[in-house]
């Protein structure tokens, strides 16, 4: 008995360890963690739709599921619902989750286009149903707010995580979803421009910063002629889940030129559309308080003022070249502060968003609104009697005559000291005008060939012209120079803006025991090497118009 | 993964304007996948004295917007258990955390890690540990980026692949059931009854051979 009972403990043991191995009654638990955007903004519903858009970093939710029980999962399928907006849809299957394993699955929903008719906010449910081992299922639920279709909402960062002014004006970045340049009804004022206020224009086919000026300016002066004027929409701060955000209410481009009014978002919004449309790369500065558009032109910044259409009711307005100048004056102070690290100058550049997958919103034609351009378009003719959607006390219309007059003009030049007269010329590697008063020194350091010429301007300001030969890689070339300046006692640090039809376009600051000195740079490849010019200052704001007329001539 | 790269130029040069340094940072990363699929990721990077300046003006004592920036360029994954370790004096950091849900099992019922890039310079060391090499220009800055791939040494058939966008992807086999503690038990158990078995028949010959002598 005792040489059989022994044994049999041995046998009896294992199977009870086997048992626990194989675990017949084990089951499956399933664990589910949501994290969900507290909002969605329909005029972005494409950026929430795709995974690549913005680093996929705008999902609707999040869901980890974690198998917590003893036996694997098989056959798992998540699948989501927006009722009222979006059915039951399968989000992804899995044919096993093992015990311990986790699973995170992100979720972007498309939305059907007509989520853009959206006008008010309401509060929405989401569920998610996961479904395992062939019967079993779980669901989960959560809430969350759709807005207007005009509401944006700032920052989606909570507010005891916010340590910035960016973190506050975190969803900028989505503002592009708000540039619609094939509305339709944008694209039809935009013709509008093109033939009855500038009688043809190929800003985007000559590719020349005049061009690009002058389009911005004229696109101004048809504002000025159907009289848009400045006005405030809706802007409150409001709690949305665990965000605080001031919430604007935004009028879309078309609205903007239907209503003929705008506040500087909305008009920086509509100038970008209207661009767009015409094949110009648009932009958007936002600093503190405000906004501005303008455009980017062989990697040349240009801006205007667009609110300086202001209205009566606001003490005047800004004629199409004065808001152009306004504008370079308010693009001069933002180059300064963003140059000083100041985060609060923002540049939004629509077409470089749009690839990251920030794009417009779907709006369909809409014949009242055709007939509402065709009225305001009236004002472009020069013979026609500007439109008047004011009482009649109120119309200044006869003013708007000289002021395009003037717009036309003056857009030939395009700012300070751009005329050809009073201009020399430097031919070498590199060609380009400056101003003739200045004073040009070739090869002004014995023993630095690569410095070709230094031409001052005065002590505080000058060009340097670089032929740096033994390279083709403008990055190199500036290294170099940088080692040069470093080995004369002169420290210098650079940025590479970027880079348009061979030339490679930078910006930096020196400094040396003399103070300091800001430049902007171009280099090209050329015959051997690296040209190109450094135009710097040390009141570079001072200069920066005088300086892109220089740039504007670089060939 | 891509995404972890650039989180991690986002995290240095966010605000360096003009920081700018001829000298390449050098970043370290290393995966280890374990035998559930999930990440356990550690960061290395140093900086030159203008760099660390920068940096520290950036991020000053909320050394938590790394995490957040983490969490905003990863968001395949869901990531937890956050570490920082400063080095000061040589300027440098380590930050270490676990990316849930790393790998999972396709239709295939294969493990499947997803590098989410396109044609990435791969050099395999070992059987399960490969190393990405990538150089990047951030805003000025060249950064030499080193990543190292290690999955679960318990895995086999390890294979690089393309999804159906072409993204390069690694697959294994591996069944976490018949590894780790659950293979121990699976061995003790057959070894008890094996022994207990063999302690019987053994007993019972020997009460045979008895029985034979005594005819």
């Amino acid at each position: 008995m005792k040489k059989v009972l022994l044994p049999g403990i041995l046998v009896l043991a294992g199977l009870v360890v086997l048992l626990i191995y194989f675990n017949p009654f084990a089951t499956g638990n399933v664990d589910v963690k949501i994290q969900n955007a507290n909002y969605i903004m329909p005029a972005a519903y494409k950026v929430y739709a795709n995974p690549d858009a913005l680093n996929g970093e705008y999902y609707f939710f999040k869901a980890l599921i974690t198998n917590n029980g003893d036996a694997p999962l098989k056959n798992l399928k998540v699948s989501y619902q927006v009722p009222n907006y979006l059915d039951w849809t399968e989000l992804e299957t899995v044919p096993i989750i093992y015990p311990g394993e986790h699973l995170v699955v992100r979720c972007y929903p498309h939305f059907k286009d007509d989520i853009v008719n959206k006008m008010t906010q309401s509060q929405e449910k989401g569920e998610v149903k996961i479904e395992y081992n062939g019967s079993q299922e779980k669901t989960k639920s959560f809430g969350f707010n759709i807005m207007g279709r005009n509401q944006f909402v700032y920052t989606d960062i909570p507010p005891d995580e916010a340590t910035s002014y960016p973190d506050m004006m975190h969803n900028t970045q989505l503002l592009p979803s708000l540039v619609t340049p094939e509305d339709p009804v944008v694209k039809y004022y935009t013709q509008q421009v093109q033939e009855k206020l500038m009688h043809g224009e190929a800003a985007s086919v000559s590719n020349k910063n005049e061009d690009a000026v002058k389009f911005l300016e004229e696109l101004y002066a048809g504002t000025y002629l159907s009289h848009m004027v400045y006005s405030g929409t809706e802007g409150i701060p409001q709690k949305l889940g665990d965000v605080n955000s001031l919430v604007q209410s935004i009028r879309l481009p078309r609205e903007v030129i239907t209503g003929n009014t705008g506040l500087c978002i909305e008009l920086s919004l509509f100038y970008c559309s209207v661009l767009k449309a015409a094949g110009l790369h648009p932009i958007i500065f936002l600093i503190p308080g405000h906004a501005y558009p303008g455009v980017l032109v062989n990697g040349q910044y240009y801006a205007i003022e667009a609110t300086g259409v202001n209205g009566e009711g606001l003490g005047g307005r800004y004629r199409p070249d004065d808001a152009l100048k306004v504008g370079m004056k308010n693009l001069q102070t933002f180059v300064q502060a963003a140059q000083q690290g100041d985060s609060r100058y923002m540049i939004i550049d629509v077409n470089a968003l749009e690839g990251k997958g920030v794009v417009p919103m779907e709006l369909r034609d809409d014949d009242f609104l055709r007939k509402k351009v065709d009225e305001i378009a009236v004002a472009f003719n020069p013979g026609a009697a500007p439109v008047d959607n004011r009482p009649a006390a109120d119309n200044v219309g006869p003013r708007a005559q000289p002021a395009v007059t003037r717009a036309r003009r003056s857009s030939g030049g395009g700012g300070e000291g751009r005329g050809t007269s009073g201009m020399a010329s430097y031919a070498g590697a590199i060609t380009f005008n400056y101003p003739a008063g200045w004073q040009r020194f070739n090869h002004p350091i014995a023993g630095v060939p690569a410095l070709a010429a230094l031409i001052q301007a005065n002590q505080f300001s000058s060009i340097s012209v670089y032929n740096i030969s033994g390279t083709s890689s403008p990055e190199q070339a500036v290294q170099y120079i940088q080692q040069l300046l470093a080995q004369n006692g002169q420290s210098m640090q650079y940025q590479r803006l970027g880079d348009k039809n061979g030339y490679f376009f930078y910006q930096g600051v020196t400094n040396s025991s003399g103070g300091q000195f800001q430049w902007q740079a171009v280099f090209r490849q050329a015959t051997g090497g690296i040209s190109g010019i450094a135009c710097g200052s040390s009141n570079y704001g001072a200069m920066a118009n005088i300086y892109s007329s220089i740039f504007s001539t670089v060939r | 993964m891509k995404k972890l790269f650039l989180a991690v130029m986002l995290t240095c040069f966010s605000s360096l304007l003009f920081a700018q340094e001829i000298k390449p940072i050098k970043q370290n990363l290393t995966f280890n996948i374990d035998n559930l699929g999930d990440g356990h990721i550690e960061l290395a990077i140093s900086f030159t004295a203008a760099q660390w300046d920068n940096f520290k003006r950036v991020m000053g004592n909320n050394t938590d917007l790394l995490k957040r920036q983490m969490e905003r360029t990863l968001p395949s994954y869901y990531l937890q258990n956050f570490a920082y370790k400063e080095d000061a004096m040589n300027r440098s950091y380590v930050l270490s955390f676990d990316a849930l849900g790393m790998a999972k099992v396709n239709d295939d019922g294969l493990w499947q890690l997803d590098l989410d890039m396109k044609k990435p310079d791969i050099t395999k060391l070992s059987d399960n540990v490969y190393t990405l090499t990538s150089n990047y220009n951030a805003q000025g800055a060249l950064i030499q980026q080193v990543a190292k791939v290690v999955m679960p040494a318990a895995g086999s058939d390890f294979k690089q692949g393309e999804d159906s966008f072409g993204k390069a992807i690694f697959t294994y086999s591996l069944s976490p059931d018949t590894h780790g503690t659950r293979l121990l038990l699976l061995v003790l158990g057959v070894l008890l009854v094996a022994a207990g078995l063999a302690w019987h028949f053994v007993s019972a010959r020997k009460l045979v051979s008895k029985n034979t002598q005594l005819v």
